[in-house]
């Protein structure tokens, strides 16, 4: 991963800083993807979240202080916009038209390993919404003093709730594929 | 299956998901761009509706104010005056409180938090505006045919028909609406508990 931060100084709203946002954004899309995914129920839900938290980056970029990593600060807002995003869902507004295929990724061949990653994905919305981001992070390979500071939590409690979260999860997904048959 | 398993899936489609096309500098502009005035416009869209009917009904009334006797057409048409003023006044307040933040500065439980207060004043804002609609659609009626046709509508039969008829259906409906917005209500407060643990 590339560090932007020597990047940020440059005046907002300069053509040069847009040319770093883009950067940016090109950089760490999935994980903007991935955000998406977890708060949206349908595709086009998907599109809206992605675009939204987009243009919720870019509104928030001066604000970027280089206290901490760009990817943190990049999960924080992506993360906060996913929870306003949860009852706007059914409300649509004009939005920029995206390649279908960009956005449904990961193109998988393998149809199985789709189903795999559908059901991950449904298990993980299944959890409330405190779990639900805590978990993701954790499953991003972020460490739980980064989680803490993303979330607001504390480290020990992060230590707690990580340990609840992983019993409950993969009980939910037991369950499910027993349930299934599988 | 164990988590290790599912971390592990996690890993695999992440990777895949890094290495496929990136988006391209145009459509990113693009969305720099959108123009949210329209988006907040049409999630406003019943809220500013009803506003504008509530207030051609207000200039309705107040513009008749003085045709409405006895006392008690009066009080009912100052009564509705208030509602009409009142009801649309909450409701777009709670709105605006629900969809203004701040993603930048506050972290995850901190919006968690907020999110789910505004919630659950938007929830009891509603609840609250559809029983001043039930005491509205009481005060409203004689007013308007005070005002359109003359009569004293408490003086015929016809208003306790409609009465006996919109009660039950409004008590009914109200009752099936609370039950969906007390649902939300438990679980945002749920969420607010969660995060104190």
């Amino acid at each position: 991963m590339i560090h932007h931060s020597h990047i940020l100084d440059m005046s907002y709203n300069s053509g040069e800083t847009k040319i770093r946002f883009i950067e940016i954004i090109r950089e760490n899309d999935g994980l903007i993807y991935k955000v998406s995914k977890m708060y949206s129920n349908s595709f086009e839900d998907e599109q809206d979240l992605f675009q939204d938290i987009v243009y919720q980056l870019w509104k928030s970029f001066s604000s970027f202080r280089n206290e901490s990593k760009i990817t943190t600060w990049m999960y924080r807002i992506a993360l906060n916009t996913g929870i306003h995003y949860l009852d706007k869902g059914k409300k649509k507004a004009h939005k920029v038209s995206l390649d279908e295929t960009l956005l449904n990724r990961p193109e998988i061949i393998d149809e199985s390993k789709q189903d795999q990653y559908d059901m991950m994905f449904a298990q993980i919305k299944r959890l409330n919404d405190i779990e639900r981001g805590i978990i993701f992070l954790y499953l991003e390979g972020k460490a739980h003093d980064e989680i803490a500071m993303i979330t607001g939590f504390t480290i020990t409690n992060i230590g707690t709730r990580i340990g609840r979260i992983k019993q409950k999860l993969i009980s939910q997904i037991n369950l499910n594929k027993a349930g299934n048959g599988i | 299956m164990e988590f290790k398993e599912l971390e592990n899936q996690w890993k695999e489609m992440s990777g895949k998901i890094d290495n496929q096309k990136k988006l391209a500098d145009s459509k990113i502009i693009k969305m720099t761009e959108i123009n949210y005035t329209n988006k907040i416009n049409k999630m406003k869209f019943p809220e500013i509706t009803g506003a504008v009917v509530c207030c051609v009904a207000l200039f309705f009334i107040v513009s008749g104010m003085h045709k409405l006797e006895p006392w008690y057409l009066m009080m009912c048409g100052i009564v509705s005056a208030i509602m009409l003023i009142l009801m649309p006044v909450i409701s777009i307040r709670a709105v605006f409180k629900i969809q203004s933040f701040d993603v930048s500065t506050n972290n995850y439980k901190q919006t968690l938090s907020a999110y789910n207060k505004n919630k659950m004043h938007f929830i009891n804002v509603q609840k609250l505006s559809m029983c001043l609609g039930a005491l509205l659609f009481v005060t409203i009626l004689p007013v308007i045919g005070k005002l359109m046709s003359g009569k004293d509508l408490f003086k015929s039969t016809f208003i306790w028909y409609i009465y006996s008829v919109g009660f039950p259906f409004l008590y009914y409906f109200d009752h099936w609406v609370f039950k969906k917005y007390n649902s939300a209500l438990s679980k945002a407060e749920d969420i607010i508990r969660k995060l104190e643990d």
